[in-house]
């Protein structure tokens, strides 16, 4: 029994050439993912924070 | 009253306690929560893309795709040129390994998995086949010539097989030279190889149990197979390999710096290029760890002022604090909000 | 019960009122929080370690089935697979952690050791993922462990680790490195729970009124002008 994935990603991936760096576009996804998670961390509202009183 | 930076100590007096309101929360739910997140996620993650699992080379393999590369290989172990022949420790002597100044952390540490190339790839396995009078005698013949003597042949036959042809079978031709005994014993050993008794030798030679790869794992390491495959997939040092994955997979993302200074000078040219990272990657690690200890790094939040955004919220009813009780609302606070019902846990009775 | 007053306490109930005193039960799992708690900056340490017990059940079933199941099995390749996207959440959860500690400046008022804790445990996750890495068993294993035996012999450390053993590094893999991990980790949670979640940052334009619980609003403050 073989367990085939939806996106078949066993394939060589792209990659982003700049001078002496190069980084495949999956290590830049996560990288991207990563700075926008945290910024959105930050930016996004947390439930309650804006109440007169403090309540689960 | 003029603004004052707050010093170090003062920060941290300050930060030692709390005397503010609290609010209920549940962190037993909130793990949960996260767990079933999680645990989605990985399942979404696993359903779209699963996971890589290229299968491993085997030394069969490697003396049928590249034979030549093969037999340049094993010459190289029988006459102590190769990479694992002239490592050094942890595997022999014939090498001092790399070296910082006066540190020899490579010596220091000795030879704690010793190989001897030319009896480990060449003399033992040869020893397994039976009953060939011929691949005896050769080997026997090259054992008991004068160093010299086996060095010229050694040295034709390598540039021989600059010259070799690969037949439909996988065999090799060279040209005709003054080789002594090499061929029948290469020829015998590429047949050795291709046949899959090879991958078993390496691996049973000791013991009938194994699972230390040492020998097979060095031994292809030397060829080019594995570095064939590598490159291919982005894998080598100096593409940024340490941070890569097979195929099209996100890789070791968290190893950036440990790879980076492999791509530039001098230790992309430079033959202690491991130990030398090693050691700025062990003294950036110690750093890491004790950055509330280092003046300036520890400022850094102060200068780059994300906590401002983080604490918005507190500090904004800070500010109406400061400001005095009005009559409007502002932001949905219009004042202190009211005494919480839950009480701050209590203080360990030991002080900190 | 200990025994009457004035008898001489044993050893047992030194322990029990040691940690009681140390970290009471309210305090090791408290049911409230500050309210300068208001940010999803602060879910990323509890995504940690939900990523980590994924890690370690999926771990569990790889390893009750042996080193080799996954490779010819549909459902061991899918733990394995599990097993991969949890590691690459845990890193994942546990930078943008760091980098929030960090801007946080979280180490302050006595918090040293959390955040030392959380660099240790970071670091010797890399080296946990690592040994996981080295083995899978197929060529990935192969191209890492011959790759990385050189930096690690450069230090001398491949004279007692050698990367190319699987027996080793597989001990290392599934045992004594997830016992250090959970180790640093429980430590890491235990010096949380007993300093309490850091305050935030005074502001410098609220002067010694902008420092945090000193006149924050908790009843009748007394709030002085601000400069």
């Amino acid at each position: 029994m073989s367990f085939a994935a939806i996106i078949n990603l066993n394939h060589p991936a792209s990659y982003v050439h700049w001078g002496f760096f190069q980084m495949s576009i999956p290590n830049l996804v996560v990288i991207g993912l990563m700075i926008v998670v945290f910024a959105a961390a930050i930016a996004l509202p947390f439930p309650g924070s804006k109440r007169k009183r403090g309540g689960s | 009253m003029k603004r004052r930076r707050l010093s170090n100590a003062e920060l941290n007096e300050a930060a030692s306690h709390y005397d503010g309101p609290y609010k209920p929360y549940d962190l037993v739910k909130e793990l949960f929560v996260a767990i079933c997140v999680v645990a989605t996620l990985a399942l979404l993650f696993t359903v779209f893309f699963s996971s890589p699992d290229e299968k491993p080379s085997t030394v069969a393999q490697w003396s049928r795709d590249l034979p030549v590369d093969f037999l340049n290989t094993a010459v190289s172990e029988l006459d102590g040129t190769s990479g694992t022949a002239t490592y050094g420790p942890p595997y022999n002597h014939n090498g001092e390994g790399q070296i910082v100044w006066f540190i020899h952390l490579q010596s220091w540490l000795g030879v704690s998995h010793p190989i001897n190339t030319a009896q480990d790839y060449v003399y033992s396995p040869l020893a397994t086949v039976p009953g060939d009078p011929l691949l005896r005698a050769a080997v026997a013949e090259y054992r008991e010539s004068p160093a010299k003597v086996q060095a010229t042949w050694t040295n034709a036959y390598l540039a021989a097989l600059v010259k070799a042809t690969v037949v439909g079978n996988g065999s090799v031709l060279i040209p005709k030279g003054n080789y002594g005994p090499l061929p029948t014993m290469m020829n015998e050993l590429l047949t050795l190889a291709q046949s899959g008794a090879f991958d078993g030798d390496l691996l049973t030679s000791d013991q009938f149990y194994q699972t230390d790869y040492t020998k097979s794992l060095l031994f292809m390491a030397d060829g080019g197979e594995l570095a064939a495959r590598a490159q291919a997939q982005h894998l080598l040092g100096e593409q940024w390999g340490m941070m890569n994955e097979t195929g099209s997979y996100p890789g070791q993302v968290w190893l950036w710096l440990y790879t980076f200074w492999y791509q530039i000078q001098p230790f992309s040219t430079s033959d202690n290029a491991d130990v030398l990272v090693m050691m700025i990657m062990g003294v950036l690690s110690v750093a890491l760890i004790l950055v509330p200890f280092i003046p300036g790094v520890r400022d850094i939040p102060r200068w780059i002022p994300i906590y401002r955004y983080i604490w918005r919220d507190h500090y904004r009813e800070l500010r109406s604090v400061a400001a005095g009780p009005s009559g409007d609302g502002s932001g949905g606070s219009g004042g202190p909000p009211p005494a919480d019902p839950v009480s701050p846990p209590p203080a360990a009775a030991a002080s900190t | 019960m200990s025994a009457g007053a004035g008898a001489k306490k044993s050893w047992t109930v030194r322990l029990r009122e040691a940690g009681v005193a140390a970290m009471p039960p309210e305090r090791l799992l408290p049911d409230g929080q500050p309210t300068y708690m208001s940010s999803w900056i602060y879910v990323f340490g509890v995504l940690t370690i939900a990523a980590l017990v994924v890690i370690i059940g999926s771990g569990t079933i790889l390893g009750l089935k042996g080193p080799a199941w996954w490779h010819y099995t549909g459902i061991g390749h899918f733990f394995n697979s599990i097993h991969l996207w949890a590691v690459e959440m845990f890193f994942f959860f546990m930078v943008i952690h760091l980098w929030g500690k960090f801007f946080m400046a979280a180490w302050r008022g006595g918090r040293s050791r959390v955040w030392m804790s959380g660099t240790i445990t970071f670091l010797v996750s890399i080296a946990a993922a690592f040994t996981g890495y080295v083995s899978q068993q197929n060529f990935d294993s192969q191209w890492i462990s011959t790759q990385a035996k050189d930096g690690l012999n450069s230090t001398g450390i491949g004279a007692f680790f050698n990367v190319l053993n699987f027996g080793q590094m597989y001990t290392y893999h599934v045992l004594l490195l997830p016992v250090v991990v959970i180790a640093l980790v429980s430590a890491h949670i235990l010096l949380v729970r007993r300093h309490g979640i850091v305050p935030p940052l005074p502001l410098p334009e609220l002067g010694a009124q902008g420092l945090a619980g000193a006149g924050a609003p908790s009843g009748a403050g007394a709030a002085e002008p601000a400069p």
